[in-house]
């Protein structure tokens, strides 16, 4: 019984088996959307998760949406178990933050999974609400965790905002000029107190090598940082931004005998991604400064913005600077000892690894951590490619990021959660990993390599059951096939013209003319059986229906005897042709031949008509015939023409009636 | 059996040639050139109407033409003469999957499923089937007759006869279905008139690959129905005939 149970159930954990290994799952794409419609100052949450895939997931770049600045918040993986089915989940998150009021819509987003784009469906959104703070230059502040140069200093004296569509956005830059553009009444850097500066950590650069732009305002005024009129041209560059501390304090430096205060008020990490001498149009910022008697020191009045304490009567003047456009030269990666595997990647990183156990049964997952730290565009840095194994099923369970992006650049690292599920039983090997990258210092490539992990794979319970080949057992636990996709089926060459309708239209042919016969023959056969029945019924309509016939069959014996020379054979005609035309009337009135007489026969047809002169000779012949039977005397001449012409008239007359 | 002699006229011939036609066909149609197996295999179908095989791949040449209506006009063609035929039930049935519309039955259900059971047999079988018992009680009425005895033979003959009759319905519905009315499908978008005319209104339309019954025809028109009770005028060239 035990053992009947446990088959049992094992059976049912082999039937459950097949959707446990489904490899290939549907890919779904779902934008998702905490709400629609939202008010000024608040913000949408945008995730977008994508479904059924185990792939290397790069970002997806969000397209421009009207009216909103959009924010890059993280992704997470998820990988599920459910009902014995696997399935992963990669969900990357945004925050929409609106910028002025009215419908908008989202865009379809497009992402890229194993070389196919799948794109959502536009969505609408609603902003409700005025436009004050915009109005006032202070609108809504991106989200905290990838909002640094949105989240301004407010402590320093030179409130600042970065561009509205820029903080924490990692799309190419494309230049964004502003509709309303104010040509405010100081033309662009007339003013030799107050202008920006561009600095470049470095002129030359590498494919995807970070370079680090700080914008920065050098000012002789009590002056506020509004936003950039119009955004830095960064076509060609990949852009992350970098906040601005939120304890920076603008620093006092001297120029040309003058006493500036310098205030950085945007810092980027740039990664080029095409070769060439690329021109940043730095664009145009837009800072107002106030307009009253000074104070004795420029410096002091540096931190007495209007919002912190200046005169609410001060004049304030709107200043746009603009700066002289950077040049980088941009370098190609080398080819030579370039790995034909290139990740693409510059910069200096690390990786390694671990697992969580070294011995596992058949089917249980092994999970490896993999960490990428360094310095570089981290955003890009995808999994490293995981050789194809037989005995092994691969799924990314997890992936995180941390990053940190300060007046050094962008660096952090990337965690790889990979599980490796053995198909298998015995000793299997994860093979190393390969991390490669190319180093801008060094000028060269370099391959980083985890180990090869050896995993001792037992074999799961229910493999030991039942052979899948049809063993007594009998209980086959191999997958089902199913019907993936419908079509018509081929065409059909199985035919031969010359048999035209084949053996079935002989078959029917023939059966039927049988038929015809069988028919045809039964019912004569029919017909005679119904015929004997009656004659059978009635003896006396049978005997006068066959005494015509008796009566010539006898003429045809009495005619051998016609011609008769000897008394012997006259005597037999005679005796013959009486007895047959008693015979005839016999059975014609259903009598006995045998007990008939001439007067009795005479007495029947005169009651029929006959004639009576005609009688008179069958009395005649009758005692002919006697004569010539029972006496010994001369035998007259036999007649035969005459007897025949006297039973054609008996006949004739009989038969009529 | 004057009757059966009638069917009978149905049975194919047997004809020669068309071996190397049949060849060029089924080669054209692996290539993709589906319009000229297509005009190969309805030369075929006017010199051997009873074979269903040319039928079905003619389905099979209008279906990859994407010409679904007449692909399912030859399928139940086909269908009529070989009915329980894998290949053609399954492709019939997909390709009905594709159609735009379906039509619902309000037959009387005894109705529908005694036809549904005809349709299980072709002409040739159920003819095919009368014949046999006939010939059965044929003999056994013979036998009856000549021996005049044996109450075995008068049982089994009483059964065998019971057997034909019961094979001879399916038969006698078939070809009264054929004298009442002759199924069609539509091979084309067209609409139902309440006349048969132009002039008359339009009473519904028609998408391809619905399966009508013919009830009666005027000129270019035909009067067909439905079995949702839905009839009308519709024209001749909208019909493939099965």
């Amino acid at each position: 019984m035990i053992k009947r149970i446990l088959i049992f159930s094992f059976c049912i954990l082999f039937s459950l088996c097949p959707q446990m290994f489904a490899a290939d799952e549907e890919v779904r794409v779902l934008p998702i959307l905490d709400k629609r419609t939202v008010e000024l100052g608040d913000q949408i949450q945008l995730s977008i998760r994508i479904v059924g895939t185990q792939s290397n997931l790069l970002r997806p770049r969000l397209p421009e949406i009207d009216g909103f600045d959009t924010f890059f918040q993280g992704r997470s993986n998820q990988f599920t178990f459910v009902n014995n089915r696997s399935e992963s989940t990669t969900t990357f998150s945004y925050v929409l933050v609106p910028k002025q009021a009215g419908s908008f819509t989202l865009p379809p987003i497009e992402v890229e999974v194993d070389d196919r784009v799948f794109r959502t469906d536009p969505i609408a959104l609603r902003v409700t609400g005025t436009q004050t703070s915009q109005n006032s230059g202070a609108p809504a502040s991106p989200p905290s965790a990838v909002s640094p140069a949105g989240s301004s200093p407010a402590a320093a004296s030179l409130p600042q905002r970065a561009s509205s569509n820029s903080a924490g956005t990692t799309s190419p830059a494309v230049p964004a000029v502003s509709k309303n553009v104010s040509r405010a009444t100081v033309p662009l850097n007339a003013d030799q107190d107050i202008f920006m500066r561009v600095f470049a950590d470095k002129q030359e650069a590498y494919v995807n090598e970070q370079i680090l732009l700080t914008y920065s305002i050098f000012t002789r005024y009590s002056t506020r940082a509004e936003q950039f009129e119009k955004d830095p041209n960064l076509s060609g560059f990949w852009v992350e931004e970098i906040p601005i501390e939120k304890n920076y304090q603008p620093e006092k430096i001297t120029l040309g005998g003058l006493q500036y205060l310098k205030a950085d008020v945007r810092r980027l990490a740039v990664f080029p991604t095409t070769t060439g001498v690329l021109e940043m149009d730095p664009g145009v910022y837009r800072a107002t400064i106030r307009k009253e008697n000074r104070s004795s020191s420029i410096f002091d009045d540096f931190f007495d913005d209007s919002f912190f304490g200046g005169s609410i009567f001060a004049r304030r003047e709107t200043k746009l600077l603009g700066a002289e456009p950077v040049k980088i030269v941009v370098r190609p990666l080398p080819e030579q000892d370039k790995p034909a595997d290139f990740s693409g990647m510059v910069g200096q990183f690390q990786m390694s690894a671990s697992i969580d156990k070294r011995s596992v049964k058949q089917n249980e997952p092994v999970r490896m951590t993999l960490f990428i730290e360094g310095q570089g565009n981290m955003e890009m840095v995808a999994r490293p490619g995981i050789p194809e194994m037989k005995d092994m099923k691969v799924y990314d369970t997890d992936s995180s990021n941390q990053f940190v992006k300060d007046r050094q650049g962008v660096r952090g690292r990337k965690i790889f959660e990979i599980s490796f599920i053995p198909t298998d039983a015995g000793d299997l090997e994860i093979p190393p990993l390969e991390f490669n990258y190319f180093d801008p210092r060094e000028g060269q490539y370099r391959v980083l390599k985890t180990q090869a992990y050896q995993i001792k794979v037992s074999p799961a319970p229910y493999s030991q059951l039942p052979d899948l080949s049809g063993g007594a057992q009998g209980d086959d636990l191999r997958k089902t096939l199913k019907l993936e996709r419908k079509d018509i089926h081929f065409i059909e060459e199985n035919f031969d013209p010359a048999r035209g309708n084949g053996k079935t239209g002989i078959f029917i042919q023939g059966i039927f003319w049988v038929n015809v016969f069988l028919t045809a023959f039964s019912v004569f056969f029919l017909g005679r059986r119904l015929v004997d029945e009656r004659l059978n019924r009635d003896v006396a309509f049978k005997r006068s229906l066959f005494a015509r016939q008796a009566l010539q069959k006898g003429l045809r014996g009495l005619k051998k005897l016609a011609h008769a020379k000897s008394p012997g054979e006259q005597r037999k005609f005679f005796d013959l042709a009486a007895k047959i035309l008693n015979q005839y009337f016999a059975d014609k009135f259903n009598l006995s031949a045998q007990g008939m007489t001439i007067d009795e026969i005479a007495s029947r047809l005169t009651e029929k008509g006959f004639e009576p002169e005609r009688l008179e000779k069958i009395k005649a012949f009758y005692l002919l015939c006697d004569e010539v039977r029972f006496t010994s005397g001369k035998v007259p001449e036999v007649r035969m023409g005459e007897f025949v012409k006297l039973t054609e008239a008996v006949t004739g007359f009989l038969e009529k009636r | 059996m004057l009757f059966a002699g009638v069917l009978l006229r149905g049975v194919l011939s047997a004809e020669t040639g068309g071996e190397d036609l049949l060849k060029q066909a089924g080669d054209c149609y692996k290539e993709g050139k589906f319009s000229e197996a297509g005009k190969i295999y309805e030369d075929l179908a006017s010199d051997y109407p009873g074979s269903w095989q040319i039928a079905y791949n003619l389905g099979n040449v209008y279906f990859k033409l994407k010409q679904t209506g007449k692909a399912i006009a030859f399928y139940e063609k086909a269908k009529k003469l070989k009915p329980r035929k894998k290949e053609v039930r399954e492709n019939l049935a997909y390709a009905k999957s594709l159609i735009e519309y379906k039509v619902e039955d309000k037959r009387n259900w005894y109705l529908a499923q005694w036809l549904k059971f005809v349709d299980w047999f072709s002409w040739n079988e159920t003819l095919a089937a009368a014949l046999l018992f006939y010939f059965a009680w044929m003999i056994l009425s013979i036998l009856n007759l000549v021996r005049r005895r044996g109450r075995k033979v008068l049982s089994l003959k009483k059964w065998i006869l019971i057997l034909f009759l019961f094979s001879v319905l399916p038969l006698a519905t078939k070809y009264f279905k054929e004298k009442l009315y002759r199924d069609a499908v539509v091979i084309s978008g067209t609409e139902l008139r309440y006349g048969p005319s132009e002039n008359d209104k339009v009473a519904l339309s028609l998408s391809e690959g619905l399966k009508a019954q013919v009830r009666k025809v005027r000129g270019d028109w035909c009067l067909i129905s439905f079995f949702n009770g839905e009839s009308g005028w519709c024209e001749k060239k909208a019909l493939e005939v099965i």
